[in-house]
């Protein structure tokens, strides 16, 4: 079923490092594309800007998105996700800093998946990746543990 | 009719003007025609009797010799005589008879008798023998030498007399008449005089505290409408005068009040702002300060000795512990700030919750809870939930030193307010630092003695003081503490 990217969306330079790490240290081993704005990830999605002429009908199996984002921000990147029928469909985990947050954003219908903690609290990843029917993900390239 | 009469006072008065002037002058108009007639008969009557008596003395020789040429010529004398009106008498003689002591005539001016007359021949004085609408008919006795000899009959024509009655009467009826009406324009003008200035009254009063009030037309006047109208100016000027008064009053108050909401909405946004930033921002550089202190004790753990492992332990430890803060803190500020649902809540079972969750944490701890069944309150879940949380955390944490942790939550009645208590046997404290209970960050217990940031018991206050309610604290050093906190119940919610 294509590829298996993960799509990690995040401006802060010390929680890609440490969010890559932790997905690394579980032993996932999917490829993690890094973009650092919301336009970014636009661009990437539909092919535009610098990443024109990409293959659009790869697109990845998960987005974690971050909300604070220089230019376009998260929500916005969220309500442009969901409004193209080209990716519709994507599953979008929102990387939250604290409960205080968590509640702000789960009071509006964003059409988000599920909420991680930042950075990347593995025991939520796993439950959000979980309930999003995404198991595979990890068990095709997880071993036993 | 009832309606139309009971809707004005004018009307009233009028009507009863109206009928009061009639009647009365009515009644005055009948007696006075009756009495004028009775006065004028008797006059007519007396008068007549006299010239009956006259008549019978100057024919009394003629009839006692027979000489009845005289006597005729006599009786018409008086006839012809009396076709004019005497001393402003209204009678004529329609017919005058003579008649002997047998009753025959001795002379008549009438040349047909009456047949009537032949039964009066003997009167024995002057009578009245009848007496019509249009007639009066007399007799008087005729005497010679103190000896009766015949008698006089005068029938007296009175239609004059009638004639004068009736134009008396119906000048009396026009008389009548512009009496009534000019008693009825009286009356009328009357109860307008009256009633004109009470509506007058009544059309000024809705402008009550305009101050324009202005009742020109009555205000000079010494009388009691002329003392109302005053009263009346002068109360709508002090009316005006108030009302403007509160009216400024008002304003000054509306402006204060939006103004405070201004300023409340706007630090709410700013606090709402501030603890986003909180949230997000602080979040950033903390988590990078335990993150990669985390990745250095496991990537490199076996590059590093002992006190460096600690020492990087300790990074975490107070990274971590400044997460609980900003999250603490951001608790005490969200209590505040969220909106307040009121439902009725059944305390007794939340607290059985949160004590199932102690134990769970600390499984080993040997602890007595009793909880009164049927504690209910009307509230905020989430802000009791909190609430309740802190106070039986403290009651568990501050007696964890004890053999034994003995925590019971109850209620009592103090007056006739519900007072809900959380008592434990731990650590208690000192009642001289009571009043710091309260504070942010404030703490009775070091840290090594009870770990704990100090802001459980200022989010409680705050969640009391939301709800309208109070709590305050009792302590002994050594043997355990007392939090009392009273929800007011909130009758009008559900
Ligand atoms: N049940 C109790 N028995 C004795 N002392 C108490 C009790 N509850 C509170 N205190 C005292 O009041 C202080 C303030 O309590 P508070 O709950 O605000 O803070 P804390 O428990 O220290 O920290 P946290 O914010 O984690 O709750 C505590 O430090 C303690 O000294
Ligand atoms: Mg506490």
């Amino acid at each position: 079923m294509g590829s298996k990217i993960i799509l990690l969306v995040e401006d802060n330079p010390d929680d890609r490092i440490l969010t890559v790490r932790a997905l690394k240290q579980h032993n996932i081993s999917n490829e993690i594309k890094e973009v650092k704005d919301g336009q970014e990830v636009l661009d990437y999605l539909f092919g535009e800007g610098e990443y024109a002429g990409r293959d659009i009908t790869i697109q990845p199996q998960i987005i974690l998105l971050d909300l604070k984002l220089p230019r376009v921000d998260g929500l916005e990147v969220l309500q442009r996700i969901r409004a193209d029928s080209r990716t519709r469909r994507l599953p979008v985990v929102i990387l939250t800093s604290s409960n205080e947050q968590k509640d702000r954003i789960s009071s509006y219908d964003l059409g988000a998946n599920s909420y991680v903690r930042k950075p990347v609290d593995f025991n939520e990843f796993i439950e959000a990746a979980r309930q999003l029917g995404m198991y595979w993900l990890m068990l095709n390239e997880a071993p036993d543990d | 009719m009832n309606n139309w009469l009971s809707g004005s006072f004018f009307r009233q008065v009028s009507l009863l003007l109206l009928v009061f002037s009639v009647v009365s002058i009515t009644a005055y108009a009948i007696h006075n025609f009756y009495e004028l007639r009775r006065q004028w008969r008797d006059t007519i009557k007396s008068q007549s009797s006299d010239v009956t008596s006259l008549i019978a003395l100057t024919v009394a020789d003629d009839l006692r010799y027979g000489k009845h040429f005289d006597l005729w010529n006599k009786l018409k004398h008086f006839q012809e005589q009396s076709e004019h009106d005497q001393n402003g008498a209204l009678y004529r003689f329609r017919e005058i008879t003579a008649l002997d002591n047998t009753g025959n005539t001795a002379g008549s001016t009438d040349p047909i008798k009456h047949p009537l007359m032949q039964s009066y021949g003997a009167a024995p004085s002057t009578t009245v023998l009848w007496n019509s609408a249009d007639a009066i008919r007399m007799a008087a006795p005729v005497q010679f030498g103190g000896e009766k000899i015949g008698s006089i009959i005068v029938a007296f024509d009175i239609t004059p007399f009638r004639q004068f009655l009736w134009i008396h009467l119906r000048d009396f009826a026009i008389y009548l008449f512009l009496v009534t009406l000019a008693s009825v324009a009286f009356g009328l003008a009357l109860a307008r005089w009256i009633t004109r200035p009470l509506s007058d009254i009544q059309n000024v009063l809705p402008m009550m505290g305009s101050g324009n009030i202005a009742l020109s037309a009555l205000n000079q006047r010494q009388d009691e409408y002329g003392r109302l109208a005053r009263a009346i100016e002068s109360a709508d000027k002090h009316i005006q005068e108030d009302a403007k008064q509160i009216r400024m009053h008002r304003d000054t108050l509306e402006e204060t009040v939006k103004l405070r909401t201004n300023e409340l909405t706007a630090s709410n946004k700013e606090l709402e702002a501030f603890s986003y930033s909180v949230s997000h921002d602080l979040r950033a550089p903390l988590r990078a300060i335990d993150g990669f202190s985390l990745a250095l004790i496991e990537d490199y753990g076996d590059k590093l000795d002992e006190t460096a492992a600690s020492y990087l332990k300790r990074v975490r430890g107070g990274a971590q512990k400044m997460g609980t803060l900003i999250d603490d803190l951001l608790q005490l500020s969200r209590v505040t700030r969220l909106e307040m649902k009121y439902v009725k809540i059944d305390l007794s079972a939340m607290a059985e919750k949160i004590i199932q969750g102690l134990k769970l944490d600390d499984p080993k701890r040997d602890a007595e809870i009793s909880i009164s069944p049927d504690l209910t309150a009307t509230g905020d879940t989430g802000l009791i939930q909190i609430m309740l949380q802190n106070l039986l955390g403290n009651a568990w944490k501050y007696s964890g030193k004890k053999n034994r942790s003995i925590i019971e939550f109850g209620s009592l009645m103090q007056g006739d307010e519900l007072v809900y208590f959380i008592r434990d046997n731990g650590a208690g404290f000192d009642m001289r630092y009571v009043s710091k209970l309260f504070g942010a960050f404030q703490r009775l217990h070091t840290e090594d003695e009870f770990p704990g940031t100090g802001i459980g018991l200022a989010t409680v206050q705050r969640i009391a003081n939301r709800h309208g309610g109070r709590i305050w604290a009792e302590g002994k050093v050594g043997e355990g503490s007392c939090f009392y906190f009273v929800l007011p119940h909130i009758a009008n919610q559900p």
